[in-house]
């Protein structure tokens, strides 16, 4: 979406709940005069609101506001893959933890990754490495409409080639429809990494991959 | 419902002057009909009845059509803005005349008593598709802080800054919730509900 695009939508929004000057609503109602595709817009957006107030008349709007069981809505693949995914990290953790040479307790961390970016451009996530071997529980918002299920993959960025440290080839989202993938931080050294989600979507159509970062601090 | 009048580029109309001005002033037939449409978008949002809709769009069309043929428009670029102010200040003119008929007669307040209740069955059945296609695109939203955010932003006419604050988002997450879910509605309208959606409705 352009910030162009942005700012009609912005407007659109505003012009309906009338929230606009007179200056900037006499722009907004020549142009649903002059310009078609913008009054597509216009007549779109009222349409949603008129939904929604539609809905709300006939008492089913509450009922959409209280937390539900999504289950129904993913793809036995896809939560076949949830649960190999979280075996594959719980395995790996067991495993390093066996291999261990100091026996410490479990330790669990959780990270939560936002689809939306930092303007900064920092990391997305800072994780400060600690001396015993943790869990990473990551968990990946990725927005309105979930893939069936994602690729991952885990490149450590730096000065030479990035290295591929960890793959899974099909992680669907969970009940609250966001991704979750649990690995053990022995497998992250300190430095950057790029999270790559990329989607494999229910029915033919482009999705973009979804790249996340994260910095184990040492 | 008054129908709707085919406007072309060959009407006109008579002027005070005795002219006649034609609808050539707005350029081709195509220019002319998105004009109309426009037009008519704004006036029904306006008086949100279809038939006097209609009625004040025929009638900005007439007032602008005498404008033009009186004195052109020094910069024809400006003729959308010239239509739109036209359309509302006829809506004013309209308002005004109802207040006015109301405290002349007297009896329009024993009229008001019996109005007909009924909305327009044409746009009942509209309100009706609208509210399947909100539902079914909020249902498919896996988040309840998205489907919040949509509720308060266009059923409650929030501010983006509060629902964001409240909810603890950016507003760049709340701009990619508000934009995916308006191109959603707008392909389950364009797609008007096949039989698998009403089965999925019904089941839903």
């Amino acid at each position: 979406m352009t910030d162009s695009k942005q700012g009609i939508h912005e407007m659109i929004d505003r012009y309906l709940a009338n929230r606009l000057s007179d200056t900037e609503r006499d722009v907004v109602e020549t142009r649903i005069v002059g310009d078609p595709a913008f009054r597509d817009e216009v007549e779109l957006t009222r349409a949603l609101r008129d939904g929604l107030r539609e809905l709300h008349k006939q008492g089913e709007v509450a009922p959409l506001l209280t937390p539900r069981t999504w289950m129904w809505r993913r793809s036995p693949l896809a939560i076949a893959a949830s649960v190999a995914a979280l075996a594959l990290g719980i395995g790996a953790f067991v495993y390093i933890e066996r291999t261990a040479t100091e026996p410490d307790g479990l330790v669990v961390a959780s990270l939560q990754f936002e689809h939306t970016r930092s303007a900064e451009g920092g990391p997305d996530v800072v994780w400060q490495r600690t001396g015993s071997s943790t869990l990473l529980e990551m968990r990946f918002d990725v927005g309105l409409e979930p893939a069936r299920s994602y690729s991952v993959l885990i490149e450590r960025v730096g000065s030479g080639a990035d290295a591929t440290v960890f793959t899974a080839a099909a992680v669907g989202t969970g009940l609250d429809g966001q991704l979750a993938l649990s690995i053990n931080s022995g497998l992250l050294e300190p430095g950057d990494y790029r999270i790559r989600l990329v989607p494999k979507p229910a029915r033919p159509m482009q999705m973009d991959a979804i790249v996340y970062t994260l910095r184990i601090a040492g | 419902m008054v129908a709707r009048t085919a406007l072309t580029t060959e009407t006109g109309v008579n002027t005070e002057a005795g002219k006649t001005a034609t609808a050539q002033e707005f350029g081709s037939d195509a220019a002319l009909k998105e004009l109309r449409a426009g037009v008519l978008c704004l006036l029904t949002a306006f008086v949100r009845d279809p038939a006097l809709a209609e009625d004040l769009c025929n009638e900005t069309f007439c007032v602008v059509l005498e404008r033009l043929r009186r004195r052109p428009l020094e910069d024809p670029g400006k003729l959308a803005a010239f239509l739109a102010q036209t359309a509302r200040n006829l809506v004013m003119a309209d308002r005004r005349m109802t207040i006015r008929r109301r405290t002349e007669t007297g009896e329009q307040a024993t009229i008001d008593h019996f109005p007909d209740e009924r909305p327009d069955p044409s746009d009942v059945l509209q309100s009706q598709w609208n509210g399947r296609a909100v539902r079914k695109a909020l249902l498919e939203l896996p988040n309840l802080r998205d489907r919040q955010l949509l509720v308060r932003f266009y059923l409650h006419d929030e501010d983006k800054a509060s629902i964001c604050r409240d909810l603890q988002l950016s507003g760049e997450h709340f701009n990619r919730v508000v934009y995916r879910a308006r191109e959603r509605f707008r392909v389950l309208l364009d797609r008007r509900f096949d039989r698998p959606d009403l089965l999925c409705l019904a089941l839903a």
